[in-house]
């Protein structure tokens, strides 16, 4: 089981109280708080899948870890080293170990140049030489299934699928150990997206690289992880393994994810019965009280909109942020 | 398609269809050539009944969708007929169009606040159609405004009706277009992926609405997604497209349980949603390649590159041939039924 | 790429012929104006400063030693718009040349980094543009010795801020777009970065700038010699020949009118082909021409 092996693999990204916030306004006092107070281990070689609702703060987390933006509170550390506020200059040995791959992956690469360029970026930062990056470039189109005359072509010239190839090679033809993945099938074609995840997937095996996965669909993220993180308004709600997740998450805002997705079988779709969330994500700029979900939240007593429920551990490997889900644990608080 | 379906039991209507449509054409000329985006489509959609126009970008859904509505750019050249209840749509002057598209035909498109006029309150947005379509005064467009937000569960509707479209979540939006798309009571509503750029808690609250007026108002619906999952919640009939042709048009409980067509079969497959709950818990089979470039000219079945079963006789187009319940499939080597 | 037979539908409109042939035209053109003005102290047939009292105010196309008859000097027209030109040229060329790498580098420098970096070459910037242009060329010319140098040096100074605006532009909204943050992610050093990402991706727009203010700064050179400040009168330029034609102006109207019309031709020259180029290198209007 890779769950159970996951907890004894060395971490290789975690926070403590991270926190990112923007200005509402140039020069306002309010602040957005996008991500607020997130405790995250993610070990090596594990696939974190990180799933939420839009303004949930799981594409925050995703460029905060990578110090493409700079948190407001809390600790970052990459491989044992604290580089929350690492000047750039030094980050950038620790940069050629972490990678990105964009939703969108047209604009993720630079339209001027030629895609065997954009993937041997990466590597240039390194400065190996030039013979050695064209040998691993051309090794990597190849890996990722484009022909090698395609490292010659223009963004352009390539459909969103193999330009999402692309991405995934630049991305890990420098052998990172972390990559964050934001949302890298949304912008593909539905046959598409499945070659991509099965490109990730199979990638990430065979390099065993550490992806924190960030989407918006539970079943691809089911289908991709080990471990699966739910967010709602910059908050941690629930994470638990990825294998049989639909049958074993508790919190109510995990269930109902799981539940607006409709059935792949129209009869059973039709006979279920399954309520429908009220309302919208409120503003992450004016959060409720309380637990943040209490106001769409079916099950919502007293307590939840006095108090923030902890998140505590509720089954082995398990952990919620509910008042109505009890803790089994003495108050774990790691995801 | 058989001229002579047999009605499917529940939805057995004596009358005739709503909308029929028959051999339709839809080419752009472009400057790269003639973009044929839809190829010789024909189907029929009686009152009530809600179709699905599934398909990946470039199929021609959305063409097609719009051709229904009468939108199209003026560089299509439109060939086919579209036969809508006694009118003939096709060749029909923007004028006489008009007059149809917002009283008889609604339209729902995928980005309420591209739709939505930024500087123009909800509640005049909605009075407007009253007042052009039905001649109402304004202060009774005001009132019938107020009813359409509430039957399309808007909360507070006075106050909302003052409210500009900025001031409101993407759901309401959605809400407000479809209150604006139900105004004049039509009787075909077309909705071009009405809830894709929501968050998925509102998807199902979005599509919930769409049922509950269609069965109430006894409201055709045309939907057009790139997602099974919505075509399982809301569709009767499901027309699968591929490079502008319908490949394959069942109803929706046939078509989960057994795809005929290879191109419907292998985006079921692809779905992982589908994959997680199979039994069996198999593995994630893509399809390779990726979907025809519109533009570019492929000879026989646009599959065909794509496809596992392909074979010599593929390289002739194989034409939309349905069996007697009215499953209709585009191949030559079809799965069993 | 097959392209369908042509129809009566696809049968290019007069308008499309038109378009096709000043698709060459102008770039032709400009390239000739250019060549002249280059060429100009080459290409004029007489010495423009020689001086033959015995044949003033002949009028163009009478002699064919003159074909664009001589001033109140007798010296030859012609050969004074040619030198004219290659001096309102160069003294544009390069200004622009300075002005624009200056600005490219103060604009990326400005829009990439933010920050006090920005505030304070941004608010340098608003301060050279909140001035008239003319005031600032004035007392530059008017501290420096009036001469090629000092009109060189008051163009650079009234342009670069414009530039520096434009480009920061440009490089805020690049800043923004996802192959920057990639190329972050990479480990890219920021000189990098802008070198290979931002300046190519802001060429094209600089381009189309620096040529559509060629003609503003042929009339920027023009005005400064016209009132006296810019090169001495027997250099040629353009705009001291107006001048000193002006007085002659009813007797000799072509003592004006010729430079006046060699003006008026570079500048229109100029910005259509800077229009035409603009046209040209917009990606999204290329990918409709594909």
């Amino acid at each position: 089981m890779r769950d159970a092996a996951a907890e004894t693999r060395p971490v290789i990204v975690s926070t403590r109280g991270l926190t990112v916030e923007f200005d509402l306004r140039h020069g306002a006092r309010r602040k957005l708080r996008a991500v607020d107070g997130i405790d995250l281990d993610i070990h090596r070689g594990e696939v974190l899948g990180l799933v939420g609702e839009s303004g949930c703060g799981k594409s925050t987390i995703g460029q905060t870890l990578l110090r493409l933006l700079r948190p407001t509170g809390g600790r970052i550390s990459f491989d044992g080293r604290d580089i929350t506020v690492l000047p750039e200059r030094r980050l950038r040995p620790q940069r050629r170990r972490m990678q990105m791959i964009f939703q969108h992956p047209g604009p993720a690469l630079d339209g001027r140049r030629v895609v065997a360029k954009s993937i041997a970026e990466p590597l240039e930062a390194i400065g190996l030489p030039r013979a050695e990056i064209r040998q691993r470039v051309d090794r990597m189109l190849e890996r990722v299934g484009l022909p090698l005359a395609f490292g010659a072509r223009y963004p352009h010239e390539l459909s969103g699928g193999q330009l999402q190839r692309v991405a995934v090679a630049r991305a890990l033809v420098g052998h990172p150990d972390f990559v964050v993945a934001d949302e890298p099938l949304a912008s593909l074609d539905l046959s598409v997206q499945a070659q991509v995840m099965v490109l990730l997937k199979e990638l990430q095996a065979e390099f065993g690289t550490s992806l924190l996965f960030i989407t918006h669909d539970l079943a691809a993220a089911e289908y991709l992880s080990d471990r699966i993180a739910v967010m709602y308004l910059g908050k941690l709600v629930e994470s638990a393994p990825a294998a049989g997740f639909s049958a074993r998450a508790r919190h109510p805002y995990s269930r109902a994810l799981l539940d607006s997705v409709p059935r792949m079988d129209p009869a059973l779709e039709r006979a279920r019965a399954a309520p429908v969330l009220r309302g919208e994500v409120p503003s992450p700029a004016n959060p409720p009280s309380g637990c943040r979900f209490h106001t769409r939240c079916p099950l919502a007593e007293e307590r939840c909109r006095q108090a923030e429920p902890p998140f505590r551990q509720i089954a082995p490997e398990q952990w919620a942020a509910c008042w109505l889900v009890p803790g089994t644990g003495p108050g774990e608080t790691l995801a | 398609m058989s001229l002579h379906e047999v009605p499917r039991a529940g939805t057995a209507r004596a009358v005739a269809p709503l909308l029929r449509v028959a051999g339709l054409d839809v080419r752009f000329g472009t400057r790269r050539g003639s973009l044929h985006a839809v190829r010789d489509v024909s189907l029929k959609l009686g009152r009530g009944e809600t179709l699905c126009l599934v398909g990946e970008s470039g199929s021609g859904k959305t063409t097609l969708s719009m051709a229904l509505a009468g939108l199209l750019p003026d560089n299509a050249l439109v060939s086919g007929s579209i036969a809508f209840g006694d009118r003939e749509i096709v060749g029909l002057r923007e004028g006489a169009l008009r007059a149809i598209r917002g009283r008889r035909i609604g339209i729902v498109f995928q980005d309420a606040s591209r739709s939505l006029n930024p500087v123009l309150t909800i509640g005049y947005q909605i009075a407007e159609m009253l007042r052009r379509h039905l001649g109402m005064a304004r202060a009774e467009a005001t009132e019938r405004a107020v009813e359409l937000l509430e039957e399309v569960g808007v909360n507070d509707p006075r106050l909302r009706l003052g409210q500009y479209p900025h001031e409101l979540s993407g759901g309401l939006k959605q809400r407000v277009m479809i209150a604006i798309a139900i105004a004049c009571r039509p009787e075909l509503l077309i909705a071009d992926e009405p809830t894709t750029a929501l968050d998925v808690t509102v998807q199902r609250q979005i599509l919930r609405l769409l049922r509950r007026l269609c069965s109430e108002r006894d409201l055709a619906l045309i939907l057009v997604t790139h997602d099974f999952g919505v075509v399982s919640a809301m569709a009767d009939q499901v027309a699968v497209m591929y490079n502008g042709r319908i490949v394959e048009y069942a109803d929706v409980f046939t078509l989960f349980r057994a795809p005929r067509h290879p191109y419907a079969a292998a985006l079921l497959a692809t779905n992982p949603r589908h994959v997680l709950e199979a039994a069996a818990g198999g593995e994630l089979r893509p399809i390779p390649g990726s979907p025809p470039n519109p533009l570019d000219h492929i000879a026989g079945c646009a599959f065909g590159p794509r496809c596992p079963r392909r074979h010599e006789r593929c390289a002739v187009e194989p034409p939309l041939t349905s069996d007697r319940s009215g499953h209709a499939v585009a191949c030559w080597y079809p799965s069993d039924a | 790429m097959s392209v369908a037979a042509p129809t009566a539908r696809n049968r290019p409109a007069p308008s499309d012929i038109w378009r096709r042939a000043s698709g060459w035209l102008l770039p032709v053109a400009f390239a000739a104006f250019v060549g002249v003005g280059l060429c100009g102290n080459v290409l004029a047939p007489v010495d423009p400063a020689f001086v033959d009292l015995a044949n003033r105010y002949i009028p163009p196309f009478v002699q064919a030693a003159h074909p664009l008859g001589t001033d109140q000097l007798g010296r030859d027209i012609l050969s004074r718009a040619l030198v004219g030109a290659n001096l309102s040229l160069s003294i544009a060329a390069l200004s622009i040349l300075v002005a624009s790498t200056w600005g490219i580098a103060v604009g990326m420098i400005a829009g990439y980094f933010g920050g006090a970096a920005e505030i304070v070459l941004m608010r340098l910037a608003d301060a050279m543009l909140s001035l008239p242009t003319i005031m600032i060329a004035l007392l530059l010319v008017a501290i420096m010795e009036p001469g090629f140098w000092s009109v060189v040096a008051a163009v650079v100074m009234v342009t670069w801020a414009r530039y520096a605006r434009f480009i920061r532009g440009e490089v805020v909204a690049i800043r923004s777009r996802e192959f920057l943050s990639a190329a972050v992610v990479c480990g890219t050093p920021a000189w990098k970065i802008l070198w290979h990402h931002v300046l190519p991706n802001v060429l094209n727009a600089v381009v189309v700038l620096l040529t559509l203010d060629i003609g503003r700064v042929i009339l920027l050179e023009s005005s400064l010699a016209f009132l006296g400040l810019g090169l001495p009168p027997d250099r040629g330029a353009w705009g001291s020949t107006i001048f000193e034609g002006k007085v002659y102006l009813e007797i000799a109207p072509w003592i004006v009118l010729v430079p006046s019309a060699a003006m008026t031709v570079a500048v229109l020259l100029a910005n259509s082909f800077g229009n035409w180029l603009s046209d040209r290198l917009d990606p999204r209007l290329r990918a409709l021409e594909r």
